[in-house]
């Protein structure tokens, strides 16, 4: 076993569609943990979905409006005005595109200050996709944070309202020693 | 013999009083590229300015934009002609609970086949607006160097003040062949 570098935490999937996913006992110990993402849903329509993120302490996740998050990007040809939003219930992680546009986006997130109770767990996630050049296509940095000082170590995605996840969205989540 | 993503070093602000650089030095030249990732806030007040230098270059030129606060996006960095004196890495912030984070690839450290090497790329993400705090940015940038070395020492400072206790540091070597 390596003594440095990524380690392997563990791997979930849309398997059974479900509305959201949740990786558990994430461990203390790594400077920051890295997600590699694939995300799609398996009921929407448009073109523009937002996955999200949200944290807990011990098995519960706090639905509370204790998030902020950061915007930074493109879709389409528009380029938008840096965004930025405090008082929220979730941190925004990715753009992706409803399951009719038969694609999906990838993203790698970086999670820091997870396990030091003097740091807020933040996140950053840079991500998007791309479906037949013109129709549908976003590529953006969503930063934020939960401002919650306690050692995180649950860890909950959602594929935005009133979707669920498609069965071959997957998630990978690292250690970084 | 390397690994593929092998730590070499790392770092962390213990004094109370911050610490005026974070230095690695006697880098070798095993593998093929290196990897900083850098969690540090500042002890002086507002936004601070990363520097990052290396090998004590003093030629240097980059470019990156920043995307600061609600509709404010700009380039930064070196946008003349005119070469500076370090690699100018966007904005750090002053609060240790949303610390900023930086990564850092020095592509290539260890060519001197070609002329401007080293390239950095990196990326800070620093997402601090919460209530306390009056910004957030998110940016990414390139930077060269045309100090035709390998890279044997990185210097990474604030333009004002302290790296703050308990931000830290660690470098890793990357290996391209297992």
């Amino acid at each position: 076993m390596a003594k440095e570098g990524y380690h392997f935490i563990g791997t979930a999937t849309g398997s059974g569609n479900p509305s959201s996913i949740t990786f558990a006992d994430i461990p203390s110990g790594y400077k920051a943990l890295v997600m590699m993402s694939a995300v799609k849903n398996s009921n929407g329509g448009g073109t523009l979905y937002q996955a999200s993120v949200q944290f807990g302490t011990s098995s519960s996740i706090d639905t509370g409006a204790n998030y902020y998050w950061h915007r930074a990007g493109s879709t389409n040809s528009t380029t938008y005005a840096a965004s930025r939003n405090t008082g929220q219930n979730y941190v925004y992680m990715l753009d992706y595109p409803g399951y009719g546009y038969s694609t999906m986006a990838s993203a790698r997130s970086i999670i820091w200050g997870y396990d030091n109770t003097n740091q807020q767990t933040m996140i950053s996630t840079w991500g998007g996709y791309s479906f037949n050049g013109t129709t549908a296509n976003s590529n953006k940095i969503w930063s934020g944070g939960w401002t919650n000082t306690g050692v995180m170590t649950h860890m909950k995605i959602e594929p935005g309202s009133g979707v669920n996840f498609d069965t071959e969205a997957n998630f990978t989540l690292w250690g970084m020693k | 013999m390397a690994g593929t993503f092998d730590l070499i070093g790392s770092h962390t602000v213990t004094a109370a009083a911050g610490d005026a650089a974070i230095n690695f030095t006697g880098i070798g030249t095993s593998h093929d590229d290196l990897y900083v990732l850098l969690e540090c806030y500042g002890t002086t007040a507002g936004t601070l300015q990363l520097n990052c230098n290396s090998n004590s270059s003093n030629v240097w030129s980059g470019f990156g934009r920043q995307f600061t606060a609600t509709g404010t996006t700009a380039d930064f960095m070196d946008t003349s002609s005119a070469a500076k004196t370090k690699f100018n890495a966007a904005l750090v912030n002053n609060y240790q609970s949303n610390m900023s984070l930086y990564e850092m690839y020095f592509t290539g450290y260890r060519d001197t086949a070609v002329q401007n090497v080293p390239i950095i790329n990196y990326r800070n993400i620093s997402a601090s607006y919460d209530v306390r705090v009056g910004d957030s940015f998110a940016a990414f940038g390139a930077g060269t160097s045309s100090n035709a070395t390998a890279i044997t020492a990185i210097n990474l400072n604030l333009d004002t003040g302290n790296f703050g206790q308990n931000s830290r540091c660690s470098l890793y070597g990357i290996s391209n062949t297992i």
